[in-house]
């Protein structure tokens, strides 16, 4: 089921959890484990949110800060 | 029922054995395992260190049907891997000390989690008992989870129960009992990994046959140098001869993919133990959370959603906005600047003209904005609150995809919304240089409140009632002129490649009033201290241009200034008082409208909007806010820019970028507008 969680992310394009969750026929609790093994392992890498990248920023009070949930990318 | 199960009944037993049995308890952190191990253990119990670790060793003693029985509490991990001391500590003990049972606590609120480290226990040599542990939790999430299936599904025995509660403890240590003496059927499934795997697995096996130290078993080794654990195959380099260490390294090294196909297998097999033993009735937040989203995520109705939403906040802010805004100019900067053009009337002309045209006029134009600024921050912060901004951020993703833009970007994208600086910020989090460059040349194109203002200060006063629509038009102008630039610049310039992004979107859930007020809160009184410094600065130097050398307007040097590029804005319609409007805008964005109200002298006769829907036509106004729109960015965001892009050419590369890009927008406009009568 990795592998072919792997397979899909590395075809690229956007997903959600809950879409892998229905493609490989199980739950997004599942899915977002593997990514949490894949991160591990190094193939995949959390995006930081923006919270995070904001923290130091003096306009931060400023600006919409959006609320994304969890985010993963491919790493190259 | 007894809580402390040193049930002292007439043994109907005869002692098994001289020792007490051996129980190892294992599971996650946080799924009670310290609730039951008090429980069992009461007052019996002792606390130390694992040998040589920092690691907390927990062990306790009690009775039960006349047996004594040994307690050792394992470290809280997920896996059994080598990754950390606790998971090295808890799979070393049952190798080692071989455990009558080993009891793993499970979370039935939360199986997929827990089900791993049942996989990784179930290969070691010591019977499995499965405690299903927080079943009223469970319950209370409507998730349903059938023991008996899941006992069937593991061929492991499997015992419900709620530590916390004290249910089906009693339960526990019977299977627990049965267990030890052998009278329990005890056949596992193992999680399998792929064919082609299986048979490399077979043939390690077969190489390290003889090898293995005791009391190690030979198939969970094989399988652990499959999987690339560092201890083991650390202990295997020392235990295998030379020639043999060779052959099984070089199998190892061919299948450096195993890793992955074995952890693979255990995740089907969690899948199906899933499948089989739980439900979970879509009901409640996931349900309706999976029902919005069918709509809100769609590929095509979703988009229409977003411009819908999109469109009703513009709709909002302008009807209930915009009068009060008219409100505000009519009876506040008006009233204001009478009452001081009055109140220094004996003063000197300059003074008067200071405060009411330079200070009340400018600044105090840009301060009407507020009941406009204050409904779009809680409009925003409301569809931030409820989950919807994360729906509408996954949206933008597949757009930004579109342009061959890196999955990343839409967040910092995305902040631009607010204000461009966090935006050119933001970039921060993009790895690639490539993505990151683009995202900042484009991230000026995202309409920032700032700009958005402006267009809801002009946009009633010239389209009355067709404001939302036009305001929403311009936005729609803004991100399809990001597309086209996007798709220009990457084909162009880089050519890149983008990479899968996936996302977790949050559930919906019923809006606090409380976080929507204190976002409000501090988004205005980010503006407000903004128009009480910058743009009252940039008011008094307009104004103060505007009178100098003699006092009149039009030979000022302002209207000098203004009539030098005037030919330029001519060719948008632009007369030298909107293009030195535009030009000011460099310093903030709001300028714009705080210098139209300095050159108009607003207050005196009738407010800044009317004048300016008197003296210019529809097709300027066009003009003039699609240039604002699409203009060169503040100078704090060229500011950021530079210190993010890190190079001066690209700095002035993106300002000369969105130069060309607004005044050719501009000039289309006025052209088009002019042509249909506008």
């Amino acid at each position: 089921m990795l592998d072919r969680l792997l397979e899909i992310l590395k075809a690229g394009g956007t997903h959600r959890v809950s879409d892998l969750a229905r493609v490989l026929d199980t739950t997004p609790k599942l899915v977002e484990m593997m990514l949490e093994d894949l991160s591990r392992a190094g193939y995949v890498k959390p995006v930081a949110t923006c919270t995070e990248a904001c923290a130091s920023c003096p306009l931060a009070n400023s600006c919409i800060p959006a609320r994304p949930g969890k985010a993963w990318t491919l790493n190259p | 029922m007894n809580c402390h199960p040193t049930v002292q009944a007439p043994p109907t037993l005869p002692a098994i054995r001289e020792r007490p049995i051996l129980v190892a308890l294992a599971g996650q952190p946080n799924v009670g395992k310290s609730t039951l191990f008090n429980l069992l253990t009461g007052l019996h119990q002792h606390v130390g260190n694992w040998p040589g670790k920092t690691v907390e060793r927990k062990e306790g003693y009690f009775t039960f049907n006349g047996h004594s029985y040994r307690l050792v509490d394992l470290p809280g991990t997920y896996s059994l891997t080598a990754h950390s001391p606790e998971e090295l500590i808890a799979r070393e003990f049952i190798v080692q000390e071989r455990p009558d049972v080993v009891v793993a606590l499970v979370d039935a609120a939360a199986l997929e989690r827990s089900l791993y480290l049942v996989a990784e226990l179930l290969p070691l040599p010591a019977p499995v008992v499965v405690a299903l542990n927080m079943m009223d939790v469970a319950q209370q999430e409507g998730i349903q989870v059938e023991p008996e299936v899941l006992q069937a599904a593991l061929g492991a025995p499997v015992v419900p129960m709620s530590a916390t509660r004290g249910v089906g403890v009693q339960e526990l240590l019977e299977t627990v009992e049965r267990m030890a003496r052998g009278d329990l059927p005890y056949t596992p499934r193992l999680p399998q990994i792929r064919q082609d795997h299986q048979e490399v697995l077979e043939v390690i096996e077969r190489e390290i046959t003889g090898h293995v130290p005791e009391p190690y078993p030979r198939e969970w080794v094989a399988l652990k140098l499959l999987e690339g654990d560092p201890e083991i195959t650390r202990m295997m380099r020392g235990a295998l001869p030379p020639e043999r260490r060779e052959e099984v390294q070089a199998i190892l090294r061919a299948h450096d993919d195993a890793q992955v196909a074995v952890a693979s297998g255990r995740y089907e097999w969690i899948g199906r133990m899933v499948r089989a033993a739980v439900t979970r009735p879509r009901v409640g937040q996931i349900g309706l959370t999976e029902r919005l989203d069918r709509w809100a995520t769609h590929p095509f109705w979703g988009l229409v959603i977003l411009a819908g939403i999109l469109g009703l906040v513009f709709w909002l802010t302008y009807t209930v906005g915009a009068p009060l805004q008219g409100l505000l100019e009519t009876y506040l900067v008006g009233t204001l600047a009478d009452g001081a053009r009055s109140l220094l009337s004996g003063a000197p002309a300059w003074l008067s003209g200071l405060l009411a045209d330079g200070i009340i006029g400018g600044a105090g134009a840009v301060l009407t904005f507020l009941p406009i600024l204050v409904i779009f921050f809680a409009a925003m912060a409301f569809l931030e609150d409820v989950g919807y901004m994360a729906r509408a951020a996954y949206m933008m993703d597949g757009f930004m995809h579109l342009i061959g833009l890196h999955g990343k970007s839409f967040l910092p994208l995305f902040l631009g919304f607010g204000c461009n600086v966090p935006a050119i910020l933001g970039t921060r989090v993009i790895e690639s240089r490539r993505a990151r460059l683009l995202t900042i040349l484009l991230a000026p194109l995202v309409p920032c409140t700032a700009r958005m203002a402006v267009i809801a200060f002009l946009a009633p006063a010239f389209f009355g009632p067709a404001a939302p629509l036009v305001a929403w038009g311009l936005i729609l102008l803004s991100m399809g002129t990001l597309a086209l630039a996007g798709i220009a610049l990457n084909g162009l310039l880089f050519r890149g490649r983008r990479s899968a992004f996936i996302m977790e979107l949050p559930l919906y859930h019923l809006p606090n009033g409380r976080t929507i007020g204190l976002s409000v809160w501090q988004r205005t009184g980010a503006f407000v201290r903004k128009a009480g410094t910058v743009i009252l600065v940039v008011s008094v130097v307009i104004w103060a241009l505007s009178v100098l050398p003699g006092g009149d307007v039009e030979a000022s040097y302002l209207a000098q200034l203004g009539k030098s590029v005037e030919p330029v804005g001519r060719l948008m319609g632009l007369d030298w008082r909107l293009t030195v409007a535009l030009l000011s805008s460099f310093i903030a964005k709001e300028n714009s409208i705080a210098t139209l109200g300095v050159l108009f002298r607003t207050g005196e006769e009738e407010g800044l909007a009317d004048s300016l829907a008197t003296t210019y036509s529809i097709a300027t106004a066009l003009a003039f806010m699609v240039v604002q729109l699409l203009f060169i960015p503040c100078v704090a965001t060229v500011a950021a820019i530079r210190q993010e892009a890190g190079s001066w050419r690209w700095t002035v590369f993106s300002i000369v970028l969105l130069l060309v890009i607004s005044l050719l927008a501009g000039m289309v406009a006025f052209q088009v507008a002019t042509l249909a009568g506008g």
